[in-house]
């Protein structure tokens, strides 16, 4: 109550006016009034403007051109961008001046279709080292190992035999075939007249000239059948001519 | 790796068959030569009644004195060639004389002469039994 008091004082203080004023609400409806007053309001709108709709209010403003409240959000929130943009830069140049300078720029390019064909690309330098891994120990490895050895192994054992020879105190075939027991004379005879030629040329023997002299001069000296007649010793005489000649070779 | 490998298999492979070819080719021709040559050693070892001991150090020195003897060229002339064949057996009559001895030294020059005029014969006695319109012949030896 102390206090109600002290405010009349002081709003006397300020304003005898209103301190003067009783403490009544000298505003008064009729009893019920706001129970219905929405309804009254609506009612006298609607009798009053019956032809207004709320949505003709803005149909009227006719200054606004067409299509300007389809996109007017979006211009909205652009320009709002653009003012924060420009006050985020101006606030990164006072800030720092080399970032500003690079802007919002990506410094970083890449050829275009880069990306399209990088793992394609990766894959292709990795396939080529993966052809270099030689995998040990494979059973057709081994297997030409030991074929390898075993060609070598024959290599040698066979370079021994046909190269090293025979033993230095071993006589040559020839010889020891010869050292067992022959006929000469029969075997002769089964040694064909070409190779005993060679052999007798191999030796410094002039055999074609001397066989062949001699097979000339068989057929020269051979009597003819006139001879026969005239003489029945002609035979003889030939052989013995042949004879004399054999001996003096 | 492997191809390599294979590839100096085949190699080796290839180089022994062709060796063996050439051996093929040659060593029908060589054979019959050496067959003479066996002969010729029979021959001498019969008609210089050589013992073992004996031609065991013979006939490597007789094999070295017949290489220099087919080392003469053939294309010399004749008595050039007979000159220089005459050398070589005078150059081989010592080492053939601590062998044999000089008497069957001796003999064994003279048989080896004996050998290709026996050779010479039956070259001879072949063409001439060859001819058959030949008349009988007798025998020259």
């Amino acid at each position: 109550m102390e206090s109600r008091i002290d405010i009349l004082n002081e709003i006397k203080a300020l304003s005898p006016f209103l301190a003067g004023i009783e403490k009544l609400n000298v505003f008064t409806v009729p009893e019920g009034y706001f129970n219905f007053f929405s309804d009254d309001v609506l009612a006298i709108l609607k009798e009053e403007n019956s032809n207004i709709k709320f949505g003709n209010v803005i149909h009227l403003t006719t200054n606004v051109p067409q299509g300007y409240f389809d996109s007017l959000a979006e211009t909205v929130l652009a320009r709002v961008k653009e003012q924060q943009e420009v006050a985020d830069l101006n606030e990164l140049r006072t800030l720092s001046p080399m970032l500003y300078s690079i802007q919002n720029e990506n410094v970083f390019t890449v050829p275009q279709g880069y990306f399209e064909t990088l793992s394609d690309n990766i894959n292709n330098k990795i396939k080529p080292q993966r052809s270099k891994v030689i995998t040990i120990g494979k059973r057709s490895n081994t297997f030409i190992k030991y074929a390898v050895a075993a060609a070598f192994t024959g290599m040698m054992a066979l370079g021994v035999f046909k190269f090293s020879g025979s033993p230095a105190n071993a006589l040559p075939d020839y010889v020891t075939d010869g050292l067992k027991s022959h006929n000469v004379d029969e075997e002769l005879l089964q040694i064909s007249d070409v190779d005993l030629i060679k052999y007798l040329q191999a030796n410094g023997e002039n055999v074609d000239a001397q066989t062949v002299a001699n097979q000339t001069l068989d057929e020269k000296d051979l009597p003819n059948q006139t001879d026969y007649l005239m003489d029945d010793k002609a035979l003889d005489k030939y052989m013995d001519n042949i004879n004399t000649n054999d001996l003096k070779n | 790796m492997k191809k390599y490998l294979l590839i100096i298999i085949l190699f080796l492979a290839g180089n022994l068959s062709a060796v063996k070819a050439q051996d093929d080719q040659t060593g029908d021709e060589t054979k019959k030569q050496e067959k003479i040559k066996a002969l010729y050693v029979a021959y001498i070892t019969q008609q210089l009644d050589l013992n073992a001991d004996e031609a065991q150090k013979f006939w490597p020195v007789h094999a070295q004195f017949e290489t220099d003897l087919r080392a003469v060229k053939s294309d010399l002339p004749e008595l050039d060639k007979q000159q220089a064949m005459l050398n070589i057996k005078k150059r081989y009559q010592d080492n053939f004389n601590r062998i044999l001895g000089p008497k069957r030294c001796e003999r064994f020059y003279r048989m080896d002469g004996e050998f290709k005029r026996k050779l010479l014969e039956r070259i001879r006695n072949q063409r001439q039994n060859q001819n058959a319109n030949r008349p009988k012949m007798r025998r020259g030896f």
